[in-house]
């Protein structure tokens, strides 16, 4: 039986010691594993809260299971679709484009006037009034708007805005300022970045609506809620049976509505960086507490030895060490969760501004939380698992002697006769890095870690950037886009061009189909272009364009992939704008594209086969820069006109929009590849320098200067830093890579572009963190005791 | 806690001549160490002057003390300090290579009866072979100075006797000042010259008529 302890007392002020003698090593310990649980804290809190501000808002809103857009039906058609198994709440109503007028405000708005039910504020998707009300019953001169578009422009309720529907000019007053779950995000039809300057929507009571577009009596537009999430497919198809005959555009469900597959994709980027970015934190750590506390325990073996002599059980010794990680761990994940919180709310303030939730707020889980403090313990106990067990296990007379004396050999270098001139300073260096090779390769791993975090975050940004410029400036050469209210004959087009500025344009025909090959299918806006189209040409991976096939079906990679299908196969074609035939047609040609599911084929066999004279539904547009504004507000009052949007505003949007999100994402991804390369560095210098500051203290004394005994330091730490660099930008691109699959799915996918620059800046941070760790350490050696070594051993 | 100052050494007036091997006995906490540090260029004294061929050491400044035991000064360790991810010969040549006339490593390892184990590592020598290596190490660069602090005092007798003999080797052949410090008596008898050091004084400096080789020592 062991004794019990004496005066565990005595134990803890020697732990208290220890941390303080420690310190340095221990607080870049700290620092990674804060890191760790800062970025988990970040991530999964903003993803609970985002998921929770949806959630919530969703059920409270009551937010649509499937949607449908038709020309129009009538309201008895509304009864058949309530009878469809599985349907819980239905609601019918007029949508419809808009362009408005804003006092103060030159650009060219488009929107949607929705309609609301006459007397209450609907069963589903209901407006949450954030200022003001709804429109009264029975008002016709009363709108809400979307909160968003009135804090873009300023707007009150009190103020007054000139819509103009169906060709007339309407002037409304604002009664109120709403947000919407079919509106959350807020992306006009044909824009790549969602503009709240640009595009509003706009409540207005159905009467109003209706007389307005004349659809008394008739709907457009259709939501419903489903009982059971297994039925859904049923219902979809059951929809488009009953709409079919009405224009319908087909059914879709939550996950294909705009606004909830933006915000699908991004909680599923989170998602991947909340496991990628912790987990790298996490191993870095496990590997510092490995080096850190088995340095440390292979130093105190003699003190091991007499608090075991003195009646210490193995179990308290054990515990003892284990309760200095768990200290370390704890302070740490303090320090994270703090930072974490304060992180997490910056970032979901970042979110609030382009998701429109009416409570969006950074919540922390308290199981989250515990989660976090249990991975931080965890890496601690797990990385400390070996020494620890190693102390416990030494019996007290092994722990009075010295541990065996350290083996060294010739390098591989020197032994295959390469490397017989290297100075002797080096063959040291090279030596020791060589003698441990684990250790010397978790530590160069360790180092890398931050240049490979740096750039797979560099890379998202690279991509993004990229995806963007090859959008702008390869795929859209048209300056201004234009939306048609409906198809119009092919003479739209002369119309357009002969508009003053207006220097080139081609009409192009959109029309949603779903293309089935077996029993796979999937639903895409096929894209009718003229065959010889300049403004938006097929272009292969690198930016070279592509001849578009005359005949067939030009299909995107991921659709071909979607439907196992290659070029010369036949597909089977469903329209769904209206008309509802179906075809066999045989691919043509399969092209490269980030947008995922799309197709093309030529205007004329597009228009032909939809049984239309040749027509449009959407026009792309070369102008005069100084005359484009004039011409956009002119091209917004045309009635043929839905929407209209420039090239320049899009980039302007989303450079204003990603802007501080990138800069934010880059602070960051700067401050945690330091403290990873940093902790990493700093630690292998301390380590050094507690092993062989004895060696390097006899070399002063034996006359060395200095900066010569720097040389073994700074140059085995620098030695394995560059070795590390390759690896790091390796590991970056491979994290990256890995990052870009998961985050990308059917609807688009991000090429993997890594420019020099971010080879550079990663490089440059590794280097950075490298050398001011080494110099922080190499201050140490001023210091090194001198007369120490003379009497003490080894 | 108030200041406490604790003198190591107090009116210490010592000549000391090329050739000479000294021995300084004084038991622990004598001065004896502090007395190497300050020879050696580790250490300057609070007051007073050491001078060395014409310059004063205890004015020099960190770089010029680094200089002076570089070019001057051979030391020899208790424990040995040998650098162990370097070879016997390596170990000699990391001061060769920073020396300005030394000898061949090889040749130093020779005076020291070890030039067939020129290539072993630390590890792979005992306690007597490492310290001989020290030495030659420490004559390597032929300093004026050679200063050992408890040579023998990690090995057992029969080691430290082949030790002593290559310090007293090193002495006649080189002309080198040798100064070993230690609380064995015994060594005192191969000595030159024999300081005794008692709390913090100069008590005792004698020269021995007859000198005993070191194999007829004991202790």
């Amino acid at each position: 039986m062991s004794p019990k302890p004496l005066r565990p007392k005595a134990l803890q002020r020697k732990l208290l010691r220890d941390l303080w003698g420690l310190r340095g090593q221990l607080l870049a310990i700290a620092l990674v594993v804060a890191s760790g649980v800062a970025t988990f804290l970040t991530m999964r809190g903003s993803l609970d809260s985002l998921s929770l501000a949806m959630e919530t808002f969703y059920e409270e809103q009551r937010f649509a299971d499937v949607f449908c857009q038709l020309e129009r039906a009538p309201k008895r058609a509304a009864e058949e679709l309530a009878r469809i198994p599985g349907v819980q709440h239905l609601e019918t109503r007029v949508v419809a484009a808009i362009t408005l007028e804003v006092p103060g405000s030159s650009a060219a708005i488009s929107g949607r006037l929705v309609s609301l039910p006459e007397s209450s504020s609907g069963l589903l998707n209901v407006p949450y009034v954030l200022r003001g009300r709804l429109p009264e019953p029975g008002r016709t001169d009363e709108v809400t708007v979307h909160d968003a578009f009135a804090r873009a422009h300023g707007l009150q309720p009190g103020d007054s805005l000139t819509v103009i529907v169906n060709e007339r000019r309407v002037g409304f007053r604002i009664v109120g300022t709403a947000m919407s779950p079919e509106y959350v995000v807020t992306v006009a039809p044909g824009a790549v970045v969602p503009d709240d300057k640009l595009f509003g929507i706009l409540w207005a009571r159905e009467a109003v609506v209706a007389s307005s577009f004349n659809m008394e009596g008739a709907f457009n537009d259709v939501s419903m809620s489903v009982q059971g999430s297994d039925s859904i497919e049923g219902v979809l198809a059951a929809v488009d049976r009953v709409l079919d005959r009405y224009g319908s555009l087909g059914a879709i469900q939550r996950s294909e509505q705009v606004s909830h597959w933006v915000l699908l994709n991004e909680l599923d980027g989170l998602r991947s960086m909340a496991a990628v970015l912790p987990s790298t934190f996490m191993a870095v750590a496990l590997f510092l507490f490995a080096v850190v506390i088995g340095r440390m325990i292979r130093g105190a073996r003699a003190e091991v030895a007499v608090l075991k002599a003195f009646g210490y059980s193995d179990v308290s010794v054990g515990l003892h060490y284990g309760s200095l990680v768990l200290t370390v761990a704890l302070l740490a994940t303090f320090g994270g969760v703090v930072a974490g919180g304060w992180m997490e709310s910056s970032m979901v303030g970042l979110y609030a501004r382009n998701f429109r939730f009416p409570d969006l707020h950074a919540v922390l889980r308290p199981a989250l939380v515990l989660q976090a403090v249990c991975i931080a313990l965890s890496a601690g106990l797990l990385g400390a698992a070996r020494a620890l067990m190693g102390v416990m296990a030494l019996p007290p007379a092994e722990a009075m002697h010295e541990p065996a004396p350290l083996a060294y050999r010739p390098t591989f270098l020197e032994r295959i006769g390469l490397a017989r001139r290297l100075p002797i300073t080096w063959r040291i260096i090279l030596r020791n890095v060589e003698r441990q090779p684990g250790r010397s390769f978790l530590g160069v791993l360790g180092a890398a870690s931050g240049g490979a975090l740096l750039l797979s975050g560099l890379a998202l940004q690279d991509s993004i950037g990229t995806v963007l410029s090859l959008q702008f400036d390869v795929l859209q050469h048209e300056d201004v886009s234009v939306t048609l209210g409906g198809p119009r004959g092919i003479n739209a087009v002369e119309e357009l061009r002969r508009l003053p500025g207006v220097r080139n344009v081609e009409g192009y025909r959109m029309v949603p189909a779903r293309i089935r090959s077996g029993v796979r299918s999937r639903r895409v806006l096929i894209e009718g272009l003229p065959t010889r189209s300049t403004l938006r040409p097929l272009v292969d991976d690198h930016g070279r364009a592509l001849p578009f096939e005359r005949e067939g079906l030009a299909i995107t990679e991921t659709l071909a992939t979607a439907l196992g299908v290659a070029p010369g196969d036949s597909v089977q074609i469903e329209l769904l704008d209206g008309r509802r035939g179906t075809r066999r047609e045989v691919i043509g040609q399969v092209f490269p594209s980030f947008v995922g599911l799309g197709a093309r084929m030529p205007l004329e066999s597009l228009t032909k086969w939809t049984g239309d004279a040749p027509s449009i539904n959407g026009a792309h547009l070369v102008v005069d820069e100084d005359q484009r504004l004039q011409l956009m507000r002119t091209l917004i009052q045309l009635p043929l006109v839905a929407g209209v949007g420039s090239k320049v505003d899009a980039m302007r949007q989303f450079n204003e929009m990603s802007a501080e999100n990138m800069r934010f994402m880059a602070f960051f991804l700067v401050m945690f590849a330091s403290i990873l390369t940093g902790g990493v560095v700093y630690n292998n210098a301390r380590i050094a320098l507690a092993e062989r500051g004895r060696e390097w203290a006899s070399m002063r004394v034996l006359g060395y200067e200095r900066s010569e005994i720097s040389v073994i330091l700074l140059g085995e730490l620098w030695l394995l830093t560059l070795v590390s660099l390759p690896i790091s930008m390796g590991l970056g691109y491979l994290l990256a890579w890995g990052t870009l699959a998961s985050v990308g799915s059917e609807m688009y996918s991000l090429p993997l572009v890594l420019h020099p620059s971010s080879y550079a800046m990663s490089i440059l941070v590794v280097v950075a963190a490298s050398v001011a760790a080494g110099l922080l350490v190499r201050r140490r050696l001023d210091t090194l005791h001198l007369i120490e070594v003379l009497k003490t051993r080894a | 806690m108030g200041e406490v100052t604790v003198h190591a050494l107090r009116g210490v007036d010592l000549e000391l001549h090329a050739g000479e091997f000294v021995v300084v006995l004084g038991p622990s906490g004598s001065g004896k160490s502090t007395l190497l540090n300050i020879l050696g260029g580790l250490d300057a004294p609070t007051s007073g002057e050491v001078r060395y061929d014409g310059g004063t050491i205890s004015a020099a400044v960190e770089r010029e003390l680094t200089a002076y035991r570089r070019k001057r000064v051979g030391f020899v360790f208790q424990f040995y300090n040998l650098i162990p991810s370097l070879t016997a010969l390596e170990n000699v040549a990391l001061v060769t290579e920073i020396a300005d006339d030394p000898m061949d490593p090889l040749d130093a390892l020779r005076l020291v009866g070890l030039e067939a184990r020129n290539d072993h590592f630390p590890a792979q020598l005992s306690g007597g072979e490492q310290q001989r290596v020290a030495i030659a190490r420490a004559i390597s660069k032929r300093p004026a100075l050679l200063l050992c602090d408890e040579p023998t005092g990690a090995l057992d007798i029969a080691t430290g006797v082949l030790v002593l003999e290559a310090l007293q080797r090193t002495n006649r052949e080189t002309g080198t000042l040798t100064m070993v410090i230690t609380h064995n008596q015994a060594i005192a008898d191969m000595a030159h010259r024999v300081l005794s050091i008692a709390d913090g004084r100069i008590v005792g400096d004698r020269r021995n008529e007859t000198l005993r080789e070191p194999r007829e020592l004991t202790w």
